[in-house]
């Protein structure tokens, strides 16, 4: 064969292996054949624009460049969530295809993992993109298996302690309470007993005080609360999890909860308790950062009559005498366990919206904290803020939060076997329980009781062993044993 | 070959051309053809279709949906209405406390909430209101008493409401649906001059109208937002609440976010596979469009969401418009359909549009023109590369084949088959007629092995400016040969080397070359024919060597140098050939004398040392003008030549003959010896013009000389010449005459005087030799040469010879005698006797011998012969009887039988009387004797008469009988005659 057509065939084989490379690093990647991926999250309202925008952000760059195209549903709550990823996972009737990404937490990631669903992300990262992100969440995405990472972290929330400023000023002025009380829960039991004496006391009526603090996701409380007092709830080593409902440390939590919200100290009224702030019901609440958003400018009243407040975010309080302790929530994403080209593009997406710009760009319009180290400190969140001149409360928030991932430890059990309902045990078994207690005051004071021996009953020693025995038998059966 | 008007082209050629032109042409078909059916046209309308298609089924899918927004509103309306009606009532109020009491709106509202949640999600709806015509919170005007419930994903339904939001509402009713408050909720509705068309058009619509269908007055707004700080963009559809005495007492409506509006446009097949996007849009006019809410990354890409507006730039058809305008300038199709929605007021429309680049709609056309193209552009490679192949395949054993036969290296077994047939048998055919050529090569090889080397050919063509010259031609010439120029030289060069370098020609077609200092011979043949010259050009400078040295060794002498004999004649004949340069010329030969004294005395050097010594002085002839060598031992010769006269030369020569004669020869005993030498002299063109003639004649002055006055140099003397060239002649016969016997005897009759009977023969000698006429000049001569005893010897054999010859062949009468004559003074040895007996004894009594008169003398071998004669009963008889001088004493002395009375006797007897006397008594002497006499030479009648009457015994003589060859009787009239006589007598 002459020379000439010699080359001519080298050049066709190396034009035919080009594309071939290309593609290899691309894992098959293509903009004229974008893969589309399915992601279900949680987020709503302001949170769920904000995503959405992030998303459409992507898709129109980077995602347009390399031919992935991210299409994200909300699916309400996170409980409704979970539910439908599992119903999704198990193939249930009915059920909508598993995404591709989904949120959940580390407990619905395991359920999934568990049935072999979801992909192990650490191939797709290198050692150093890893290291940018906050050890503590990688860890709850290796999901007790080290080397892996199958729940990815794209925001995290803690909670913080929030307050009506406006309607404390008044209260501390006249009855001389300090803010330095709101650091325990001791303290703030203390305070909401005098705020409800000081609030019972402004009208004629008897037994019209009323509730300075509420809060959400009660199992956080209890939770953090026992880690705190020295019991790990939930202790997960090598995939084994020893349950420790400590009688003493939930005796503790109970008398730090339910008794002041049986009291009617504490309250709960609306879904959740930025609600009962903002209709002037509560004066306080614990709440994730996640929900600062929802914190009021001012109070409206039930008649639509409205009052502006000044708002104040504290640290989340500890029980008095123990190491500071937070929740470290906020779910992250899973991958599908799908094709390598999929799984690839997936991670694509998450290292993008992880990436500190867009992701302090997510989390100071929703509250949630970056999950990159770079993110966290420095300047750049301080400059983004004011770039973004976000206001002084969500600045606040954030601040605080960022502030409390330093300074406390930031806990989340490892995931279980499980652990959903174990969950939604500690989550729904004191609210109920106070539920049903208040019921009965209620019921009893309308009949007439005495309103200190109604309270003695329903808080005292009984009404705790009821509990507690209700708690365990719940726990149990929750966890299926 | 002729020149020919077609250029010749390589096979491979020949074959690619055709071939290639073939796809060609059916690519060509094939492009033509796809034209003409409008194949490519057919595509893109086909494209256009599809996209119309599916716009138009997004168009009937999202009217399907959005349905739901607004066709169970009239029922809603009704229902709430019966239920404000209700709630009026139990309050005591009527529709048109509404207004003021915020209280009452408050409790409408409160009692209308959970049904209105219901129905948020019997419509699928984002977002429920309802607006009470009234004052939402006590003492703040411009607030309106309302519900607004928001579910982000009507898809999604959570059985406790967590996902419906409140934006509008009371707190207590949050509290009784357990709905958690939106970001931005209000306890009532307030509105800015920009957001409250949702709400104030419809009802002021309804306030104007006449009719107490609210959805008559059905609007649908957007997008905008609730409030300044809800990002939420969102289209709703309103419609009057009216209250069945045309009070309206409110706006009932439905939302649709823009986001969810875009997932439902997003879902389906666009996004996917076919980066496009659809829009929902508005347009007055159906010409600009607003975009309401768009899918597909397409369209934020190209165009700014919210402030672009579309504008159709040309429409392709009814539905379908070309769109510019976007910020890549790419060339968009959209399909444009209207949407069938109730209630979008002010003359405004929707429509769903679908927009897709025109890249991606002909994508397909594109792509299977560009399919086609490469379709085309591979077939034609193919074709090319099959036909590269083929003809590669081809021409590539016929390549090696002709690199094979150019290398020379080819024979049968390194032939590989090429797989053509009609090649491999043209190769067959071409290896079989090399391979004979190579036989015929290697023969001539071996005879030009045999002529010498063959050094270089050249070939010049006259229709070729370059001219083929091998590279021996140039090592030929001693010339460096440039590998870059190769064979090539231009015809002009080529000539003009040939033309410089052969200019001296030694040979026939031989040239002498200097190479390098060198001299060489190159053998140059030229073959001339009409368009070519070849040429080869042979080293031969060995064979010319050797030709010369040989050439050299023939013709000069090796001890002297000087011209051998051959080379000297060669010399001297090719100058005789030109007379003109002869002139008068002279040839000399010369003889060293003292040759073999020296030789005896000094030894054979000092005799080569002396002829060297001579040889060298012979120089002193000069080389012009003179040619010398050397004949044999001591004789040497010269040819002076070139002279106008005789004289002059004669005097040079006898200058330079005293010159010769001068030189010494130093002794071993330290004398001089001087040259010795005798010389001959002849003339050209006196003595002879012919070179041998003269050799001959200076040879024979030279004997002359060393004969007579040795150590001088005479000229030829012509008289002395002719005796001795007679005598040397004259030998020589004899010689021949008696080594091959070259004479025949002849019978002549002796016949009796008495009756004419035959007595006997003599047997007469005829030589048969042209210089030896006669008998008598062959005794005279063999008497000279001293050869008489071989005359006698051959006379006996011979004559016995031929007498026994014709004897036996009957033809010699019996008893008749043979005369043989004898040699008087010589006499057969006694092996001549013995042979000559052995052989002719039976016929010894018949012989007489003849003896002369003169030789009787010699008594001693007269008597041998007459003893060993008369031994076999032979007979004497004494020949030329009377011309002795004492004839009758010789007679007495010698006893004999005959007497031959001599025919000086005889001639002339019958008139001459001495005669007649004389030979009466000599008659009468021997009859007295007793001895018969017989009569020679008779040759007339009156002899024979006269000698009868004279008493002869026997006659003998021409009138008898002439010797013949064969013995004959007298002829009848002579024995009458004799006969007649006698009796006369």
């Amino acid at each position: 064969m002459s020379r000439p057509l010699r080359r001519v065939f080298c050049l066709m084989l190396c034009l035919c292996l080009l594309p071939a490379a290309a593609l290899g690093e691309r894992y098959g990647l293509s903009p004229r054949n974008p893969q589309v991926l399915t992601l279900w999250h949680y987020y709503n309202g302001m949170q769920q624009q904000i995503f959405d925008e992030l998303v459409l952000q992507f898709n129109e760059t980077v995602g347009n460049e390399l031919g992935i195209v991210i299409e994200a549903m909300s699916q309400g709550s996170v409980n409704n969530l979970s539910s439908k990823l599992l119903a999704a996972a198990r193939g249930d009737a009915g059920s909508d295809p598993m995404p591709d990404i989904c949120g959940a937490y580390a407990d619905t990631a395991y359920d999934v993992d568990q049935m072999g669903l979801v992909a192990d992300l650490a191939p797709y990262f290198t050692q150093e993109e890893l290291d940018a992100y906050i050890s503590a969440y990688i860890h709850e995405g290796q999901l007790d298996t080290a080397g892996t990472l199958k729940l990815f972290p794209i925001a995290k929330s803690t909670e913080v302690l929030m307050l009506n400023k406006t309607a404390w000023d008044t209260f501390a002025a006249e009855t001389g309470v300090t803010l330095s009380q709101l650091t325990t829960w001791e303290g703030i039991c203390e305070v909401a007993a005098r705020y409800w004496d000081w609030t019972d006391a402004q009208t004629g009526a008897p037994w019209d005080g009323q509730a300075f603090f509420g809060r959400d996701a009660v199992a956080n409380y209890m939770v953090i609360g026992s880690m705190q007092l020295g019991r790990e709830i939930f202790s997960v080593h090598n995939g084994e999890m020893t349950l420790t409902l400590d009688r003493d440390v939930m005796r503790r939590l109970w008398d730090n909860y339910a008794v002041p919200f049986i009291s009617g100290h504490f309250a709960a009224y609306g879904r959740f308790r930025s609600d009962d702030v903002k209709t002037g019901l509560l004066i306080s609440l614990v709440g994730s950062t996640s929900g600062a958003l929802y914190f009021p400018r001012e109070v409206t009243r039930d008649d639509g009559t409205t009052y502006p407040i000044e708002c104040l975010v504290l640290p989340l309080p500890g029980f008095a005498g123990t190491e500071p302790y937070a929740p470290q929530q906020g779910a992250g994403m899973i991958v599908r366990n799908s094709t390598p080209d999929r799984i690839y593009a997936a991670t694509v997406f998450l290292k993008w919206i992880t990436q500190p710009e867009h992701n302090i760009a997510f989390s100071l319009q929703s509250g949630y904290l970056p999950v990159t180290t770079e993110a966290c400190s420095g300047t750049l969140l301080e400059d983004t803020m004011d770039a973004m001149q976000v206001s002084d409360l969500l600045r606040a928030v954030i601040e605080t939060g960022v502030e409390m991932t330093g300074a406390y430890t930031l806990y989340t059990n490892n995931a279980f076997a499980r652990g959903n309902e174990a969950r939604a045990v500690l989550e729904n078994s004191l609210p109920d329980w106070i539920s049903d207690a208040i019921a009965q005051r209620d019921e009893l004071l309308a009949g007439g009781a005495d309103r200190d021996e109604v309270l003695q009953r329903l808080t005292g020693d009984e009404a705790f062993d009821a509990w507690y025995e209700s708690l365990c038998l719940d726990m149990q059966e929750a966890l299926g044993r | 070959m002729s020149a020919s008007p077609r250029k010749t082209r390589k096979l491979s050629t020949k074959l690619l051309v055709p071939l290639i032109l073939i796809a060609v042409l059916y690519l060509a078909v094939i492009v033509v053809l796809m034209r003409v059916s409008g194949v490519f046209s057919l595509l893109s309308d086909d494209a256009l279709e599809m996209l119309d298609e599916r716009t138009q089924n997004k168009q009937l899918s999202l009217q399907d949906e959005l349905s739901g927004y607004w066709s169970s509103l009239d029922t809603l309306s009704e229902e709430l209405m019966t239920a404000i009606r209700r709630e009026l009532r139990l309050q005591g109020a009527t529709t048109s406390d509404i207004a003021g009491d915020a209280a009452l709106n408050a409790e409408i509202v409160s009692s209308l909430a959970p049904l209105l949640l219901t129905d948020l999600r019997a419509t699928g709806a984002n977002g429920i209101f309802l607006i009470l015509n009234g004052i939402g919170v006590a003492n703040q005007p411009g607030s309106y008493a309302g519900l607004y419930l928001r579910d982000s994903e009507p898809e999604t339904v959570v059985v406790d409401n967590s996902d419906v939001m409140l934006e509008r509402g009371l707190p207590p009713v949050s509290r009784s649906l357990g709905l958690p408050l939106d970001s931005y909720w209000r306890a009532s509705f307030t509105f800015t001059d920009n957001d409250g068309a949702f709400f104030f058009q419809p009802m002021q619509a309804a306030l104007e109208g006449t009719s107490r269908k609210g959805s008559d007055y059905g609007q649908w707004t957007g997008p905008f937002t609730l409030s300044s700080n809800d990002m939420l963009s969102i289209v709703t559809y309103s419609i009057p609440l009216i209250d069945t005495d045309g009070t309206v007492v409110g706006v009932l409506g439905t939302e649709a976010a823009v986001s969810h509006l875009s997932a439902m446009l997003n879902k389906g097949e666009l996004s996917r596979t076919n980066p496009g996007c659809y829009l929902l849009a508005t347009s007055t006019d159906g010409e600009s469009f607003r975009c309401v809410a768009s899918a597909g990354t397409l369209f934020r890409q190209q165009f700014d969401v919210n402030q672009d507006t579309l504008v159709a730039e040309k429409w392709i058809n009814g539905s379908t418009m070309e769109l510019t305008g976007s910020r890549s300038g790419q060339r968009l199709y959209a399909s444009v359909r209207p949407l069938n929605l109730s209630g979008t007021g002010s003359g405004e429309r929707w429509y769903v549009i679908g927009i897709q680049t025109v890249d991606m709609v002909m994508s397909f056309a594109n792509r299977f023109s560009v399919l086609m193209a490469i379709c085309c552009a591979i077939t034609l490679l193919l074709a090319i590369l099959i036909a590269f192949i083929a003809s590669w395949r081809i021409t590539s054993p016929v390549t090696r084949l002709i690199r094979k036969l150019q290398s020379g290296r080819m024979n049968e077994e390194t032939l590989d088959t090429t797989r053509v047939r009609e090649i491999d048998i043209l190769a067959q055919e071409i290896i079989r007629q090399s391979n004979y050529a190579a036989i015929q090569s290697q023969r001539l090889n071996r005879v030009l092995s045999l002529t010498g080397t063959l050094l270089g050919v050249y070939e010049i063509r006259n229709d070729d400016e370059q001219a083929f010259c091998s590279r021996g031609v140039f090592q030929a010439f001693g010339m460096v040969y440039d590998e870059r120029l190769g064979s090539g030289i231009s015809r002009t060069q080529c000539r003009h080397m040939l033309d410089t370098m052969l200019t001296d020609e030694v040979d026939r077609g031989v040239f002498r070359v200097r190479v390098n200092g060198n001299v060489r011979y190159l053998r140059h043949r030229q073959l001339t024919q009409t368009d070519c010259t070849l040429g080869t050009l042979t080293d031969v400078t060995n064979e010319m060597e050797y030709r010369y040295r040989v050439e050299y060794e023939r013709d000069y002498d090796v001890l002297t140098g000087l011209l051998n004999r051959r080379a000297f004649a060669g010399s001297c004949r090719s100058l005789f050939e030109q007379p003109g340069k002869l002139g008068i010329a002279a040839v000399i030969m010369m003889d060293l004398d003292n040759l073999k004294f020296l030789n005896d005395t000094y030894g054979h050097d000092t005799g080569d040392s002396y002829i060297c010594c001579f040889a060298k002085a012979l120089s002193a002839f000069g080389e012009s003008a003179c040619v010398y060598g050397r004949r044999s031992g001591d004789e040497f010769y010269a040819l002076l030549y070139g002279w106008e006269s005789r004289e002059a030369l004669e005097r040079f020569a006898q200058e330079k003959w005293q010159e010769i004669t001068s030189a010494t020869l130093p002794l071993s005993d330290g004398t001089r010896y001087r040259v010795h030498v005798s010389g001959g002299m002849a003339w050209y063109p006196d003595d002879s013009t012919d070179f041998d003639t003269l050799i001959h004649y200076a040879d024979y002055a030279m004997y002359q000389v060393k004969q007579g006055n040795k150590g001088i140099l005479s000229s030829f003397d012509a008289s002395a010449y002719t005796d001795y060239a007679h005598m040397m002649s004259g030998r020589n016969a004899l010689n021949r005459l008696l080594d091959n016997r070259l004479v025949r005897y002849v019978f002549q009759p002796i016949a009796s005087a008495v009756d004419g009977g035959v007595l006997g023969y003599e047997l007469l000698m005829r030589p048969q030799v042209p210089e030896l006429p006669t008998p008598g000049v062959v005794l005279r001569l063999a008497k000279a040469q001293g050869m008489l005893h071989h005359v006698e010897r051959m006379t006996w054999m011979c004559a016995l010879e031929a007498a026994d010859t014709m004897n036996r062949q009957g033809r010699l009468p019996a008893e008749a005698h043979l005369f043989v004559n004898s040699i008087a003074n010589q006499m057969l040895n006694p092996e001549e006797e013995a042979l000559l007996t052995e052989r002719f004894q039976h016929l010894f009594h018949r012989v007489v011998v003849e003896v002369t008169e003169g030789e009787a003398n010699c008594t001693e071998y007269t008597q041998h012969k007459q003893a060993f004669v008369q031994n076999y009963g032979g007979r004497i008889a004494i020949d030329d009887f009377g011309t002795g001088y004492n004839s009758e004493i010789a007679l007495m002395m010698f006893p004999c039988d005959y007497v031959k009375l001599d025919t000086s006797f005889v001639r002339n007897v019958d008139t001459d009387r001495d005669r007649q006397a004389m030979a009466v008594n000599l008659i009468s002497y021997a009859h007295r004797k007793n001895i018969a006499v017989i009569c020679e030479g008779v040759e007339t009648a009156d002899e024979m008469a006269t000698l009868i009457a004279c008493g002869a015994d026997y006659l003998q003589g021409y009138y008898l009988g002439r010797p013949t060859e064969t013995p004959q009787p007298l002829s009848e009239d002579i024995r009458a005659q004799i006969v007649a006589l006698r009796s006369k007598g």
